[in-house]
This record gives C-alpha cells, structure tokens and sequence, in this order.
C-alpha cells in the first residue's frame, strides 16, 4: 500500500543483497535481526514520507481560507515534528536495550495472553454455523426442567400442536439427533455416523443452500409414513463420491434399510449445533425405518429440539409464553397429567434460547470455564499494565535531569509529551508485531490441537484484530501516562533546583513506583493462588478412589438395534459376545451394560418405597441394565447382598424385577439402615400410571465416575432383559493383553457375529475416564501457565525498580563504601528494600486471593477456597523468584567502585 | 521538506554517492558506497527516501530495468543525477568552500 506495486520486487531484492553482504560482514544472527528491521522501518518511513509530501502539497495549494491553510501548515510541521521524534527515540531507545526489551517483552506477553484467550472464547462460544443464513436471527427451544442439567425430550403431539398453532413463528422445525450405520450401496465398510431426523421446512428455517439437488418437499417433511429419501453433508458425499453431484440419485442403506439421496448440503453445514457432527438428514417419516419401530412417531417423545425464525417484533419472553400456553391445552387433555418414563412433564416448559450453535447445556458449561481462565487472562493484563506503567516511571526518572535542561532552554510541555508519547509508541509498534507473532504462533497451535477445548474443536480459532489493538493501546498508554505525567508534574522551580545541584543521580521513582511492584506482586500471588487451588483439584481427582477398576479394562460399543435387531435378538447378541470373548486367551472377565453406567447421560427412573407417596417421596435416580459379570469385571464391591445370576439376566423380559442400589440410592431409600436392611426389601419404580414393585438383592459400593468433585448420585442396576430395549449396549473387558491385541481380538468377533454391525468407541476404558476431568484439567493447566507469565511479569517489575534505586543511588553507595560500608550490608539494604516491597504485595495479593477464590469455590474437589497448602506452595514459588529479582541489582550496587563515584564528583 | 536551492544533509549525501556511481546507480550500490565513505550504518528506507524526494525535485531521474542473470531475471530501478541536480551539487560545493575558505588552518589535522 506504501511502496509502489513496481517497486516492491525490486526493493525486496535489493535488502536481500544487502543481506547477503551483511552476512558476510557480521554473521547470520546480527543480520536475521537487521532483515527483520527493514519491514517496520520502510514502513514507518514510508508513511512519514507520504504524510510530509501530502500535507506539503495541500499546504502550497490555494484553495481554502487563511484557517484552512494554517492547518495544513501545521501538518505539515507536525509530520516534522513525528519524523524527529521517531529519529531521537531510535536512537535514545538504542542505547537503553534492557529498558526496551523489558517494556517489549512485558506488553507482548499481556498482549498475547489477552488475545488468545479471547479468540478462543469468540469461535467457542460465538462463532456462527457455517452455511446458516442470519443464524442471529434464529432461536432454538428446549423443553427444560429449572435446575436440571439436561433438556427433555418433546413428543411429536406436542410438535404438532405449537407449529400449526404458533403466531410468532415464521417457521418451525424440530430435529433429533440420532447416530446411524451408514454404508454406500455398492460397496463399503459400514460406518457409524450422526444423523438428525427433522420436520417441516429444517433447511429453509435455516436458509441452507444445496449444492447438488434439492432439500425435502413438502409431502416428504410431513409426512408420518416411511419415505426413503435422505439429505447428505458435502464431506460425506465426497467421501463416498468423487462430486456431490454423482450422490444424488446414488442409494445408501441407513440401519439396514435403503434411502435415496436428494441432495446434498453446501456451505460446510453440518447440523444447527456446534460442533458440527451431523452428516446425513432424513425426514420425519423416515424415523420408524431407522429406528425399526412403527409407531415411534406417535407414542414417544422424540424431538431433541425446535429451530425457528421469529417474526420481526416477537421476543423471546413472549415466544416463550405462546409455547407453553398452547402445550398447556394439550396436557389438560390428558388425564393424570403428562408422563414419559415415569416422570411427570407437568413441572417441565418450553425455553427459548437467542440464536444457534453451541446447544445452551454446552454453553453455559463452556462460559464457566472460560469465565475462569478469562478472569485470569484479565489479572494476566492489568499486571502487564502496571509493569508497563513501572517501568514507565523509571524512564522517566531516568530522563529527568534532560528533561529539565530541555525546559530550561524553552523547550513546551507539548513536546517534551510527544517525545515520550513517540518512545512509547515506537515500543508499542515492536510489541505488537511479536505479540502478534506469538499470539498467531498460540492459534497455529491450537488449530493442530486435536482434542480441542472440551472436545470442541478449535480448528478455526483466529485473532480478534479488535482486541489486539485495544489491548495494545491500553498498555501503551499506561506506559505513556507513567513516563508524562512524572515529566510534566515537575515543575520549573524543581527544575532549577535539579539543574542547579549539578546532580547526574536519577531520581528514584518513589512511592508510586513502589505502589506499582506491590500492585504487580499481589496478581501475581493472586493467579498464584488460583493456580495452585485448580491444580490441586486435579491431583485431588487423580487421587480419588473410583470405587472401580480402572486399570486393564477395555471398553466398546455396539448398536444392533440400529440394525433392526430386537431386545431378544440384542440379548442374544450380548450373550454371544461375552461367551466368545470369554474363551479368548488373556481376557479375565467381560460384562456388559445396556447404558454406560458412568456417564453424564443416563437413564433415570424413579423410586419408591411401598408405602411413601410418589407427590412428597419420589427419588429420581440413575439407571443400567447390565449382566450379572458387571460387578467382577469392573471391580464394584457388592457391600450386602449378591450379584445377578445368569439366569435372572438371560430369562427374558418377563420375571420378576430385582435391583441392586448403590450406596446413595440404598441411603435414601431405607435412610439410618445398614446396606444389609436394603436386602430383599422392595421398592417401587414408576412405569407410567403402573408402578412395577422390585426387589433389592444387593447394595454396591458407591462408583465416583459420574461427575467428578459431585456427590455420587443415587444408582440402580438391573438385570439385563428385564428392563428397557434401548437397542445398545456398552461392553468392559477385563484383560492382561496389550490394548491392540485385545482391540484386534473385539473386532474379529464382533464381524464374525455379524459383519454389517461396527463396533465403536473401542478403546482403554481410563481414557474415557480421563475425559471425565478434561474440563478440569484444561482450567488448570492454563491457569498454570498463565500464573507463570505473572510471575515472570512479577519479577521484572520487582527488578526494574530495584535496578531504577540502585541507578539513583550510585553516589550514595560509592559514599557509604568510602565511609567503610561492607559491601554486603548494601546489599542486604537493597534486597530488604525489595523484599519489604515483595512482603506487602504478597499480604495484599493473599487476601484478594482468598476473596475472589469464593467464587471458584464450586469447581474445586478435595481443597477449599482457604487452603493453606496451596497459598503457602504460591507463595515459595513467589518469594524465591523476587528474592532473584532483589539480588540482581543489589550485586550491582556491590560492585559499585567508590574512587570511580567521587572522581566524578 | 526539500527546497530546490537546499538539501538536507543526507540527500546530499546521497546525491553525491549516486555521481560517483555514475548513470547505472542503483538503490543498494548507493547504500554500500555510503557506508564506506562515511563509515556508518545507513538504512536502506532511508536512501530510497531520498531519491525518491530527489527524483520528485528533479535532482535525479529513474528508470526501471529489467536483467538477465545466471539467478533468472530481476527487475531494477537505475538512478541518474540529471543536470539540474548536478548544478545544485556544484552550488553547494561553491557555497561549502567560500565558507571554508580562511579556516583551513583550523581544520587542518594535527
């Protein structure tokens, strides 16, 4: 833009001869660093240049009045006064490397903290989905319980009644996610895949445009009868295809039955939620054939959410209100109430949430742990302020006996301002071009970081220009207004006072200078402490007894019910399995659960005793059908009582219903017994308007796995076939064999037993109990880092002032040690200077610790907000690193030669 | 900002070493003459300023050349002093020596 586009090839060429010659002259190093100069100084000269030439132009021209051309003049001379002051400032800053590298390094540092942190909350949190047109002008609707982690499932009654009905909406889909066993017809390994069923006009509500053929029609979106059309994303097209094109009219078999695909969606979509899974669409009517299950449509509730377009004046609050009047409608038709599993809906409405994306449950998780490390990178910031603004000062005491002299001779306060405004800027334009390198070099990292933040992926995280800039300026100015004000606030009497002293000391920066280390240290303690807390949470969690073996145990799941097969058939299938992986040489033990029984997405039911009332008594707990192996293979004590038998998990749904409750579930139930009084009671669980009464064999040992750092939740287990037909199922397989033996071993049984059936999420079961702690982890680890910037940030302050006194007091030291002053008492009186300032910033900063660690209070495990560990663990890596920082400039002071001071005097 | 009756130091300077160059003087050979005259580091932005001021005065004109190497070929803009800028040098020269003139044994090296 600066340099003429026919200049530019040869202007580079000609820095590369001279680089060459450079090279040559003073080796690669001092060249690398002169190549890397020329951008900004072509830059920086470039524009003076045009700034000067423009406004000499403008100046000579004729048009305008007197007014007008005294303020081109002054342009004129003001781009003169820029080009000097840039010459003195280059020169002056020359000489002053440490100055520049500190002040550089601390803004770069702050920057790129403050950067990162917000590019990754901005595509997280922010970013839109990819090929939705206006998705700010979209709302998603739940069916929500207040206080529950997870929304519920809406029925297709429910659908039907708010969109033929609805005012406020120009247009309303509803969407299930549900995963599928895809294979391209023609050939292909069957591949497990996310789908979304979906109604009405999904793709138009959404605006998505095809880039092969067309979305569904009418008649296929509305339709409740089998329609064997589906919709692809472009990455599966590609993948099965060479072109979107050719997909469609091409066939695929989605859970064994053939669909025909109609299009193919552009614009990278893949689904109204982030991160984005879904690859295949499929009309409503096409649910009973994915699901094998004729009347899914009309009994169950199905639809994970609604999408619509509100019309241009309806918010969200009134949306809200028309919803849930009209399901209201549809509930007092129902006697009894609403139920679905045996919980009441009656208590349970619709939520409308502004725009798409991340689903509001990931949201809100992923703003509290970004809140943490935002709150973080913010302390990161103000300290890179106050450094900058420290060492500010001391360059400004530094300058102080030039400044007056400059004053002296007539020099104004406006241009001593722009000298120091220039020096601060020149730093802040070398700031900015490393913090933008490395703050890129951050999101060239995280790009590549595969499992992402809290599995989401972060491969399009990017700069905010924005805040870069605004953080860069903010730091600028902090150290504009610490080298100014000082300058300014003087005074010509002080001056003269300096001036005639004939003193070449510089001043000390005083107590603000002090107050400034202070404020530094006591962040640094604060991010310190926090650090240290989330850290120590995490060893806590590491450390917790699972009540579960979590060595040695491979896991994977299969879906057959995907594939048509019934509860008897999957039955048969897991008992097959087990007995062959049984007989395979290494494996000790297999067992298997219709619902992992860990995971934060469970089956809940509710219970109670034969004589509690279900209003007042109801205990809503988690649930798993599993095999009676399940307890041996992963290690669950059974404290009363017994595990299932063989015979009471294979006999088939009908029977009697038996359970076995963990710890909690036994506590609430039959609350001040011992687990062995639990044994052969009875509870009740609720199936709808039937209670069904079941008997308690057993009480297990209570399993940390569910929510790590939560109170364990109640639990029940129940034999397998005696319950629900989910159609899944997740295996655990004890073994003594490498992991890719036992893997190799699961997929060759499992294509014996039937080929067209994948095996998935095959993998060592304590990664997926690593998960568990993945958001945990992540807090802490950037806390960890983050806290090292601080504590390095610390130790430059805490070292630039020190360094600034001992600088002040050279005349002073030399005197003493005239006088006979050991060397070392100078020191200790400049390490005690610091280490007085380190003390009170470490009083400060532990009790803004200990106040603002109230509100991380709910995220730790294991460690309060107070703990006296982990303050005392901040405070010995503190105390040490300024202890450095002290002595430094203290041995400096030491090696101060006495005859040297007063020759100069 | 440049008068045509006066140069800033470091044009002249500029000036003077794309003479000795002669017509086929181009920005970097300035840059390398510089420094060995005058013995210190000079910017290469800061030379390419200075013709490009001069050039905008007339004290020099350019042209851009296109060469065939044994590296391929590399695009070059040539500087030449045009006579005008060659009457201010001689200006300056007569200007420089009557004030010198009378202050040789002051500037005389012992």
């Amino acid at each position: 833009m600066l340099l003429p586009p026919e200049d530019r090839v040869a202007v580079l060429e000609e820095v590369d001869v001279l680089y060459g010659r450079r090279v040559a002259e003073s080796g690669r190093a001092r060249a690398g660093v002169w190549y890397a100069w020329q951008v900004p100084s072509f830059a920086v000269r470039l524009l003076l240049y045009r700034l000067r030439s423009g406004a000499a132009r403008r100046s000579r021209a004729t048009v305008g009045g007197p007014g007008f051309r005294r303020f081109r003049r002054g342009l004129v001379r003001l781009a003169d006064a820029v080009s000097r002051n840039a010459r003195n400032s280059r020169r002056c800053l020359g000489r002053n490397p440490l100055y520049v590298a500190m002040s550089v390094t601390t803004l770069c540092v702050g920057v790129a903290a403050v950067s990162v942190v917000d590019g990754v909350a901005n595509w997280v949190l922010l970013r839109p989905v990819p090929g939705v047109d206006d998705p700010s002008g979209l709302v998603t609707i739940q069916f929500e319980e207040a206080g529950a982690q997870w929304p519920y499932e809406i029925s297709d009654r429910d659908y039907r009644a708010v969109v033929e009905h609805d005012h406020l909406l120009t247009g309303l889909a509803a969407t299930m996610e549900q995963d599928v066993h895809v294979v391209r017809i023609g050939g292909g390994m069957p591949e497990r895949v996310r789908a979304e069923v979906v109604t009405g006009d999904y793709f138009d509500v959404l605006g998505v445009r095809m880039v092969a053929g067309r979305g569904f029609t009418a008649g296929e979106a509305n339709a409740r009868e089998a329609v064997p059309v589906v919709v692809l994303s472009e990455s599966l097209a590609r993948r099965y295809w060479a072109a979107p094109e050719t997909a469609v009219g091409s066939s695929v078999a989605l859970n064994g039955g053939f669909f025909t695909v109609v299009g193919v969606v552009g614009g990278g979509f893949r689904g109204e939620t982030l991160p984005g899974l879904t690859e295949l669409w499929v009309p409503a009517g096409g649910l009973p054939s994915l699901l094998h299950s004729p009347d899914v449509l009309r009994e169950d509730a199905i639809w994970t959410r609604l999408v619509g377009r509100p019309v241009e004046s309806a918010v969200p609050a009134a949306i809200e209100a028309e919803l849930n009047a009209l399901v209201d409608l549809v509930r007092r038709e129902e006697p009894g109430g609403l139920w679905f599993l045996g919980v009441s809906m009656d208590h349970i409405s619709f939520r409308v949430h502004e725009g798409i994306g991340l689903a509001p449950t990931l949201r809100a998780q992923t703003t509290r742990t970004l809140s943490i490390i935002g709150t973080c990178a913010a302390l990161l910031f103000l300290l890179t302020c106050a450094n900058v603004a420290n060492l500010g000062l001391g360059r400004a005491a530094s300058l102080r006996a030039a400044i007056a002299i400059r004053r002296a001779l007539g020099a104004g306060a406006a241009a001593i301002v722009a000298e120091r405004l220039t020096e601060s800027v020149m730093i802040g334009m070398i700031a900015s071009g490393l913090g933008l390198l490395l703050s890129a070099s951050a999101m060239t990292l995280l790009r590549g970081w595969r499992s992402g933040l809290l599995d989401i992926p972060l491969d399009g995280v990017a700069l905010d220009t924005r805040v870069v800039g605004f953080t860069l300026l903010a730091g600028i100015a902090a150290g504009a207004l610490a080298g100014v004000i000082p300058a300014l606030a003087s005074g010509r009497e002080r001056e003269w006072a300096l001036l005639r002293s004939g003193r070449r000391d510089t001043p000390r920066t005083g107590r603000i200078g002090s107050g400034l280390v202070v404020a530094q240290v006591s962040l640094s303690a604060v991010l310190l402490v926090g650090a240290g807390l989330l850290a120590r949470t995490l060893m806590n969690l590491g450390h917790v007894d699972l009540g579960v073996r979590d060595a040695n145990v491979t896991t994977f799941r299969m879906s057959p019910g995907l594939q048509g097969y019934d509860q008897a058939a999957t039955g048969a299938l897991v008992h097959r399995v087990e007995i062959r992986l049984r007989s395979t040489p290494g494996i000790d033990g297999v067992a298997a659960a219709e619902h992992p029984p860990f995971s934060p997405r469970y089956t809940r039911v509710s219970l109670k005793l034969p004589d509690q009332d279900w209003e007042h008594d109801r205990l809503s707990v988690s649930m798993s059908q599993v095999t009676p192996a399940l307890f041996e293979t992963l290690g669950i004590e059974i404290l009363a009582g017994r595990a299932f038998r063989d015979d009471e998990a294979w006999s088939g749904s009908g029977g009697e219903c038996l359970a076995i409750l963990n710890e909690t579930a036994a506590g609430k139930l039959f609350a001040g017994l011992r687990p062995e009084a639990a044994v052969g009671r009875t509870v009740m669980q609720a199936q709808g308007r039937e209670d069904r009464s079941c008997r308690v064999v057993g009480v297990a040992r209570n399993a940390r796995l569910d929510e790590p750092g939560e109170p364990v939740r109640p639990f029940v287990f129940m034999p397998w076939s005696r319950g629900f037909d989910y159609g899944r199922f997740t295996a655990y397989v004890h073994t003594s064999v490498p992991f890719d033996q036992v893997a190799a071993d699961i997929r060759r049984i499992a294509a014996d037993l039937d080929p067209a059936l994948p095996v998935y999420d095959l993998r060592p079961w304590h990664t997926e109990i690593r998960s568990l702690v993945t958001e945990q982890r992540l807090v802490a680890q950037l806390a960890l880092v983050l806290a090292a910037f601080g504590l390095l940030l610390a130790g430059v302050g805490v070292y630039g002032v020190l360094a600034q006194a001992v600088a002040g007091r050279t005349r002073e030291i030399g005197i003493r040690s005239a006088l006979g002053a050991r060397p070392v008492a100078t020191m200790l009186r400049i390490v005690g200077n610091g280490m007085a300032m380190t003390l009170a910033g470490v009083a400060l900063g532990l009790g803004v610790g200990a106040w603002l660690t109230r509100f991380i209070e709910s995220r730790l495990y294991g460690v309060g907000h107070l703990d006296a560990m982990s303050y005392t663990i901040g405070m010995l890596v503190l105390l040490p690193v300024a202890l450095v920082a002290c002595w430094l400039p203290a041995r400096r002071a030491m090696r101060i030669d006495p005859m040297t001071v007063l020759r100069e005097d | 900002m440049t008068d045509k009756e006066s140069l800033g130091e470091f044009e002249h300077h500029v000036l003077l070493a794309a003479l000795r160059l002669g017509p086929d003087a181009y920005s970097a050979e300035i840059v390398v003459t510089l420094e060995q005259l005058i013995g210190r580091a000079v910017a290469p932005a800061a030379v390419y300023i200075a013709l490009r001021r001069l050039e905008d005065n007339g004290m020099v004109e350019s042209e851009m050349r296109v060469e065939s190497g044994r590296g391929g070929s590399r695009e070059r803009r040539y500087f030449e002093v045009t006579e005008e800028g060659l009457a201010l040098v001689r200006r300056a020269r007569l200007r420089l020596l009557s004030l010198w003139h009378g202050l040789e044994p002051l500037l005389a090296e012992e």
